[in-house]
């Protein structure tokens, strides 16, 4: 059964610098609660940029708009890329690595000064990347910057700063955790959650050595050191770390819906053997995925792409489709056993759907599973991936991964991060309730705009799709439904960033009196540790409403995978 | 003796052990990752034939 | 979020066991999937490739060109070659030259290569797309299955004129 108290008392001293949490008990180290405001407050600084970018970049694809001339839109696009994949995600991670190796392990940070000069190096080269693209006009080379596009060198350093100011932050979340171990500060294995940040924070440190390999020598080749690139191997190193940084995304996103239904619905694991298995395929198999970028590309083998595509064998994949299970399955046991037992969605349609945590939660897996993860697995299928690479198709699946899935499980989160580490009270909190719905349902138009349009062949990256003269008139309709639901997502970020703002910036200082924002006062925290195993065991309680649930999702991805296979066979032949 | 307490005094399975072993895992993770992605890539490139 | 038993190593239930079997045949599904399309199925992606340079390529290109030129549209020639030939795709900031005159049912070698960036070759309204990089000449051995006018775009991110980088392929 899962304690809250700690297993070995904090000694008193000069190394302990915390606070006791009045609502979860746990103890907040506050070196660790200072690194998680800050790498917290960045991501919504980037957030913020990389959204403003957004709307723009949708209003000129949305042809009958068609509002930013060409070289703006272009040096936006860079601009939304590098916010939004590589900032906005990141430095939210980064307060998640510091949150997840001290609060729930009962630890102090034992690496502060180490992490904040990670963090003033993330900061540092996330703000010069934003102004090198403002105002260097060569430097408009998307966030891929595939050489020989060349950018200006400061271009390259500002990346170059920020990743190895996040692998000091990935540094110092492993320092914790070994001190933590030799402190006694927790006894047995890491908690359910932590282990899911650990397969992030590994993901993150291949990513970030990849992105050194690729991105050091371009800076050189840049200031006219090396002579030339081969863009092959640059292509393998870049997209080493560019997808990897997306698997990092799923791993958090992952490990924050735990910790989501936990506190919103009061689950325990079904079986922590199942979930970590599921994150340690994630860990030996998922990074092969950067394949999926290079399978219509020349000089790989089918077997170099046949089995870097499929993760081997689809094994991370059946990581997450464990994962899609567990979680619904042990939200379906935690509220079954609190009564709601009434036929196979008795328990679903009983959930707090006004707690911003568990919309957020149900919202980011519906969206990430249904839309992202089925789209993913099948453009991701090497003879397939002729039909879409480079179409809007693409941006299509992965907005729906780490904007519909990975932001708004973020975003769900940060309400909670808001009083319990901010110790603000959570302002706006009507916006709050509706915020996940607002933004689903936006990026919910993005993502079947793009992929319809995609579909239609519209490229991405594109500034103009009308100067081909060949898409179908049917292609202004679907832009159009991207460029709607774009407006609506930007509506709901909006939301959000004011939610955090006039949270944090206004009102006093409060220690949080309740878990919950809006939907009671019990404390599904606490609650979760009185979940006996008999509980979890009863046949009452079983998740047959996840079973049926996940085998949908599962007659869905069949569907629109064969329907893929059917397309690929009416077009021209080649070898 | 109770079922907790039984559950207590029982020794830790290997496979948890494994499970539990961050720097394994870490490992693997690297070797996996950079020698089926990275190494087998990189040797298909620099092993294009040059134009007849 | 919190501490786990000291012992989680448990076995798994009825339902995750029967999810589990349910998703694994589908991993396994899926990895055939591609193997047995690449022996059997028509549309494969292309694996041949050669190591080449701008230079050397433009000059086999303008060989090619010179040889099988039977017009021209806009400045671009219109080359018609032979089926079974060897054809020539050369990508360029921003243009595709030249305009292939295919014959429908006819087997082709296409060679694409970029002279300066990455390239993306995307054929339209068939939507089949490649990438295209300097140094490296791709060969896919097409059938057109269609015949009419057929729209080259590049989608690949390419400098400021990129949409502006369309080309044409015709097939009798």
């Amino acid at each position: 059964m899962a304690t809250l108290a700690p297993t070995t008392p904090w000694a008193k001293g000069a190394k302990d610098d915390y606070r006791d949490c009045p609502v979860t008990t746990l103890k907040v180290d506050m070196h660790a609660e200072r690194l998680i405001i800050a790498n917290a407050v960045m991501a919504v600084v980037t957030l913020t940029l990389g959204g403003i970018a957004a709307l723009l970049i949708a209003l000129t694809r949305w042809q009958a708009v068609h509002l930013l001339d060409a070289t703006w839109f272009y040096r936006l696009l860079t601009l939304h890329g590098i916010d939004m994949l590589v900032a906005w995600m990141v430095f939210f991670e980064m307060a998640g690595l510091h949150f997840g190796s001290t609060v729930l392990l009962n630890a102090r940070h034992a690496a502060p000064k180490l992490a904040w000069l990670g963090f003033i190096m993330m900061t540092v080269g996330g703000l010069m990347a934003n102004v090198v693209v403002l105002f260097d006009p060569s430097s408009n080379v998307m966030f891929t910057a595939y050489v020989p596009l060349k950018a200006h060198p400061l271009f390259y350093l500002s990346y170059i700063l920020f990743a190895v100011g996040a692998l000091i932050a990935v540094i110092t979340f492993f320092i914790n955790i070994v001190v933590a171990k030799r402190e006694d500060r927790f006894g047995g294995s890491l908690p359910l959650v932590v282990f899911g940040l650990m397969t992030a924070a590994i993901l993150a440190t291949y990513t970030l050595l990849e992105g050194a390999a690729a991105i050091v020598p371009a800076f050189l080749w840049s200031l006219g050191i090396l002579p030339n690139l081969d863009p092959g191997i640059y292509r393998n190193f870049f997209w080493g770390f560019g997808h990897p940084a997306q698997q990092v995304n799923l791993a958090a996103m992952v490990a924050i819906w735990y910790a989501l239904a936990q506190m919103t619905v009061g689950i325990r694991p079904v079986n922590e053997k199942f979930s970590r298995l599921a994150f340690i395929l994630y860990l030996f198999f998922i990074n092969l995925g950067s394949a999926h970028h290079l399978l219509v590309d020349p000089g790989l083998s089918f077997g170099w792409k046949a089995v870097n595509t499929s993760y081997a064998m689809y094994l991370a994949v059946l990581g997450s489709m464990m994962h899609a299970f567990s979680i619904p399955a042990a939200m379906e046991i935690a509220l079954r056993a609190k009564g709601y037992r009434k036929g196979l969605f008795g328990w679903l349609r009983n959930g707090p759907w006004k707690e911003p945590g568990f919309s957020a939660l149900v919202i980011s897996m519906v969206m990430f599973g249904w839309i992202g993860g089925v789209t993913g697995v099948t453009i991701g299928t090497e003879q397939i991936n002729m039909l879409v690479h480079n179409t809007l198709r693409l941006p299509g699946h992965f907005h729906a991964t780490v904007v519909a899935g990975t932001t708004i499980a973020f975003m769900g989160f940060t309400y909670y991060v808001i009083p319990l580490i901010f110790r603000k009270e959570l302002k706006l909190k009507k916006w709050a309730v509706w915020q996940p719905y607002v933004f689903g349902g936006g990026m919910l138009l993005v993502s079947l705009g793009m992929i319809t349009s995609g579909l239609q062949g519209v490229a991405r990256r594109n500034w103009d799709i009308s100067f081909a003269g060949v898409v179908p008139g049917t292609v202004d309709l679907t832009l159009a439904i991207f460029g709607i639901g774009a407006i609506i997502a930007v509506i709901g970020g909006i939301m959000y960033v004011s939610i955090v703002l006039t949270s944090i910036l206004t009102g006093p200082r409060l220690e949080a009196s309740n878990l919950l924002l809006v939907a009671g006062t019990n404390n599904p925290l606490l609650e979760s540790t009185t979940l006996t195993d008999h509980q979890m065991e009863d046949k009452q309680n079983q998740p047959k409403g996840s079973l049926v649930l996940v085998i949908a999702f599962l007659v869905w991805f069949a569907v629109y995978y064969l329907t893929n296979w059917w397309l690929l066979g009416r077009t021209w032949f080649i070898r | 003796m109770s079922d907790k307490e039984k559950q207590e005094s029982e020794p830790v399975s290997k496979w948890q052990k494994v499970f539990d072993n961050i720097w394994l895992l870490f490992l693997l993770s690297l070797l996996i990752s950079t020698v089926i992605y990275n190494v087998w890539g990189i040797y298909n490139l620099l092993n294009v034939p040059p134009a007849p | 979020m919190l501490a786990p038993e000291r012992n989680w190593w448990k076995p798994i239930g009825r339902i995750e066991k029967t999810w589990l079997t349910v998703a694994l045949v589908w991993c396994i599904f899926l990895t055939i999937m591609m193997p047995l399309w690449y022996f059997m199925g028509k549309q494969n992606v292309p694996t041949e490739s050669y190591r080449t340079t701008p230079k050397d390529y433009a000059a086999t290109v303008n060989e090619f060109v010179a040889q099988y030129q039977v017009g021209e549209e806009n400045g671009i020639p219109v080359v018609a070659a032979p089926p079974g030939s060897d054809v020539y795709l050369r990508a360029s900031a921003w243009q595709w030259y030249p305009i292939l005159q295919l014959e429908k049912g006819q087997e082709y070698r296409l060679h694409i290569s970029s002279m300066d960036f990455q390239h993306g070759f995307s054929l339209q309204p068939v939507n089949i797309n490649l990438q295209v990089l300097p140094g490296y000449d791709y060969v896919a051995t097409i059938t057109p299955t269609t015949s009419g006018e057929f729209t080259i775009v590049c989608n690949e991110y390419c400098f400021l004129g990129h949409h502006t980088m369309v080309g044409k392929m015709i097939v009798k």
